[in-house]
């Protein structure tokens, strides 16, 4: 019992300690597993982060990959829209100068200079002229702009005017080139529809031609007067490519310059209020004296930064200026290469836009000379405030020398120290002299200021009689352009009328030519036909008639001709039949002969076949004789004794064959021993130890294998080894009848183990007895068949 | 000899010889075990196992005996004696069969062929 509960204590203890251990691995893996929960985290977000900034590298990179990941997840667009900016193609939507420029690098080879060559050998372009018509954009409204007139009082209202006039024509364009893409596409819309109208009436009229290409000589003539008329087609498609090609690089053109132009006169005006309004903020910050300390230190950083502003805005005003010159040039090169000999459309569309380009730059230039303008008033205000610096300079040096011994202001004030009351004085009278001097300079100034103001008045009044004259001039300039450009727009006009007259009555003579000529080929065709029709029926008769008297002389000859052959061949025939008669009454009879002997050599092959079948059977395997047999029965349907035995044969036999003569000797001998080993057993006597005495008794006995029988039998001295020795004998040598009849007299259990020997060996037995019969009557209708012959 | 065919029922003894000496051994084997198994609860005897040997043989024995017999007796009758091989008068003539399956005695008469010794 102790034992018991100190092993039970033991094991107790064991187990707490397990538990403890176990539970304390289990804390570690606790805290393991926190520890690594978080481990795990931060390692996922820096994966994250990794990938994140990764992909944004890539999409910097590569602006495809960019594309795609923005086609799948539009949010991301944003993130890369606010890392990246915007992506390079939205960028290049946004800059169209760029994309002109390109358009005209592209467009100005191809289609002002060659095929505008060609058109000009092609005279009538009616149609095309009316789609044109059509597609002509509304004209840009620069006249607004002329409005503003160069006096500087209105200055200021006038950049508000145009600054408003500037933004509507930004807006203009900006919608401009909405429906200028618009009309563009209705441009390319309508080309093709043109391009379809024009293909489809030639494409009917190549069918109306391929109907009338049934007829005969009018077609040649038609063919030609189409093909040329196809030509015609063709060259005005060219032609509307051409044309609306052009307006269109044009549009763009003028889009450009406008949107050019607008900017600089914008930055111009922007430039011109920056130096207004520096000027203004350094008078105020000069004159403004009652200003705090603070005041004024802010005043001077305003200045500063009016400055700064300034120049910006100077710089960025010379460089639109440069911008919208260059696209001005631009314009005009283009324009007068443009060549519209044919196309008085265009030709207009040119004129209106050289308009628009000239008033464009007399806007610019006068937004340049504002700006030139206000750059000369900040000029006179600085060299203002240069002279009053400098008096303001020689005033204190005067008071410093004059009174060396007081200090100037800021430090009398800081010191405190009181000034004597002759320095006061001396110092007042000082300041009195200063005044009346002052005075005595201005009263000066005064009258010589007003001699120098009337030089001024008349030397300004020459300069204003100069400038008048040369605005005069300009103004005179300027109309007589707008006076020509009217004349050439009449010009163009009268042009276009007389050639749609021209080209109306082509038509007309053309079509009435057509006309005639198709009458004259009808009546034509119709005359040749009439005229083969008839000599072809008076050919047709005489051919005809010949034919028939020599078709008769023919069918008299071939009807001689085939009765002697029949004749002779009637003749022939007879002899052939006779002979052939009585050559077949000979092979009859030979026939009869050969078959009779064929029948019966059939069956001796049949019989001997059955004879080896049964002799050797498939090696050492049963056959079944059923094919031997019907081959038999085949052969000789209608003999009896062959009918008789062929059915005497066992029907086993027939189905599943039979066992060879040796296979039955070589079992016998297995089966011959087990009989031995089981003499004893039977019926009454089968216990198991009967059956280990007959096994004892085999071994003990001895017999011989083979004894010959005697040739007379004494039944009781007839036991199951004489009986086996018997058999031995009598099936070597070769008397399986007899072997069986030995084997016939066995009982109790050797008799069962023979049993089924001794069914098989019967089955054989039958069998040969049959084969044999057939074999005996085969052979008997052979010789019978012998001797026939 | 393997490629001789069985003809009859003589491989029969041999069969029953192999199963009598293989169920011997299986159930003297199970009976020696068995007898082991409760010699371990006789105090590590050894009569159980001869027991159980003993009892194996015995049943083996009986199998084996009743399995030889099976043919002539069944459980405890005997079986009735099996169809004798036909006598010798009640094999029919040949001439016999060949009258009754034709009809014209004079073909058959000239076609008989010789009796079949018996």
């Amino acid at each position: 019992m102790l034992r018991l509960g100190q092993k039970a204590a033991s094991r107790l203890q064991n187990e707490v300690q397990a538990n403890w251990i176990r539970s304390g691995r289990r804390t570690l893996s606790d805290s393991q597993t926190s520890a690594g929960l978080t481990r795990s985290i931060i390692v996922g977000g820096g994966l994250f982060a990794c990938a994140c900034g990764g992909t944004v590298a890539y999409a910097k990179v590569s602006p495809d990959f960019r594309k795609n990941v923005e086609k799948n997840a539009p949010p991301i667009a944003t993130v890369f829209d606010m890392v990246l900016g915007p992506s390079r193609t939205e960028i290049k939507d946004k800059i169209p100068s760029d994309a002109f420029k390109s358009k005209i690098k592209t467009k100005s080879v191809d289609p002002l200079k060659a095929p505008l060559k060609d058109s000009r050998k092609v005279l009538e372009t009616t149609e095309p002229s009316n789609a044109v018509e059509a597609t002509t954009p509304p004209n840009v409204p620069a006249p607004e702009i002329t409005a503003p007139t160069p006096a500087e009082q209105q200055g200021e209202e006038n950049q508000s005017l145009l600054i408003q006039n500037m933004q509507n024509n930004e807006k203009l364009p900006s919608d401009e080139a909405k429906p200028a893409d618009q009309e563009e596409n209705q441009v390319s819309d309508v080309k093709p529809t043109q391009i379809e109208e024009v293909t489809t009436q030639k494409e009917q009229q190549s069918s109306n031609i391929q109907t009338s290409n049934v007829e005969t000589e009018k077609n040649d003539q038609q063919q030609i007067s189409l093909k040329t008329e196809e030509r015609i087609l063709q060259q005005e498609v060219e032609e509307i490519a051409d044309a609306a090609a052009t307006s269109a690089i044009l549009d763009d053109l003028l889009n450009a310059c406008s949107i050019a132009c607008s900017n600089a006169i914008l930055l111009n005006v922007n430039a011109a209020n920056a130096i207004a309004l520096h000027s203004s903020i350094l008078r105020t910050a000069n004159d403004d004296f009652a200003a705090s300390a603070t005041e004024k230190s802010l005043q001077w950083e305003d200045v500063a930064h009016a400055r700064d502003d300034m120049n910006k805005a100077q710089i960025e005003a010379e460089a639109s200026f440069r911008n919208a010159i260059e696209e001005l040039a631009k314009i005009k090169h283009v324009l007068q290469e443009t060549n519209c000999e044919n196309n008085h459309d265009l030709g207009q569309r040119v004129v209106d836009i050289g308009r628009d380009c000239m008033n464009m730059s007399h806007d610019l230039e006068e937004a340049k000379a504002r700006v030139q303008g206000k750059v000369l008033e900040a000029d006179v205000l600085k060299r203002y405030l240069e002279d009053i610096e400098k008096m303001k300079e020689k005033f204190q040096n005067e008071f410093e020398s004059s009174l060396p011994t007081i200090s100037t202001e800021p430090e009398w004030k800081r010191t405190g120290k009181r000034v004597s009351q002759d320095e006061e004085n001396a110092m007042l009278l000082h300041m009195q002299h200063r005044v009346e001097e002052l005075q005595r300079e201005l009263s000066e100034e005064r009258t010589l200021g007003a001699e120098r103001l009337d030089e001024v008045v008349s030397s300004v009044r020459a300069e204003v009689e100069d400038h008048v004259k040369k605005l005069a001039e300009l103004d005179l300039h300027k109309r007589l352009e707008e006076q020509r450009l009217n004349h050439e727009e009449q010009v163009t006009e009268l042009q276009r009328t007389h050639d749609d007259d021209i080209r109306r009555q082509l038509k007309r003579q053309a079509s009435a030519h057509v006309e005639h000529m198709s009458e004259a080929l009808s009546y034509m065709e119709r005359q040749a036909a009439e005229k083969y029709e008839k000599l072809v029926e008076t050919t047709m008769e005489e051919q005809k008639s010949e034919f028939l008297v020599m078709m008769e002389a023919e069918r008299a000859a071939n009807e001689a001709k085939t009765a002697s052959i029949i004749d002779k061949h009637q003749l022939e025939l007879e002899m052939a039949i006779a002979r052939v008669r009585g050559i077949e009454q000979a092979v009859d009879g030979r026939a009869h002969v050969e078959n009779v002997t064929r029948k019966a050599q059939e069956l001796s092959l049949a019989c001997d076949a059955l004879l080896h079948t049964i002799k050797y059977g498939d090696k050492g395997k049963p056959v079944p004789l059923a094919t031997e047999l019907t081959t038999v029965k085949k052969v000789y349907d209608d003999n009896n004794a062959l009918n008789v035995f062929s059915a005497a044969v066992p029907t086993e036999a027939v189905e599943r064959g039979v066992y060879t003569e040796e296979i039955l000797r070589a079992s016998f001998r297995r089966i011959g021993k087990i009989c031995r080993r089981v003499s004893l057993v039977d019926q009454n006597r089968n216990s198991l130890f009967v059956y280990f005495l007959s096994y004892l008794k085999s071994l003990l006995t001895v017999s011989s294998a083979q004894l010959a029988p005697p040739t007379e039998i004494d039944q009781s001295a007839l036991d199951v080894f004489t009986i086996i020795s018997y058999s031995n004998y009598c099936l070597d040598h070769g008397n399986l009848e007899q072997a069986a009849r030995f084997v016939n007299q066995l009982t109790g259990e050797p008799r069962r183990v023979v049993e089924g020997w001794l069914k098989e060996a019967r089955l054989l037995l039958e069998t040969r007895q049959a084969v044999e019969a057939l074999a005996t009557v085969s052979k008997g209708l052979v010789i019978g068949a012998q001797l026939e012959k | 000899m393997s490629n001789l065919p069985s003809v009859g029922k003589e491989n029969e003894y041999g069969k029953n010889i192999d199963k009598c000496i293989t169920d011997l051994a299986i159930k003297v084997g199970t009976g020696v075990i068995v007898g082991g198994v409760f010699s371990l609860l006789f105090r590590r005897k050894a009569w159980p196992m001869t027991l159980g040997g003993g009892i194996g043989l015995g049943m083996s024995y009986s199998n084996c005996e009743n399995r030889f017999r099976s043919h002539y007796v069944d459980g405890f009758r005997l079986k009735p004696k099996p169809n004798q091989p036909p006598s010798v008068e009640e094999i029919p003539d040949v001439v016999e069969i060949v009258q009754q399956s034709t009809d014209t005695p004079s073909n058959s008469s000239q076609e008989t062929t010789s009796e079949p010794k018996s």
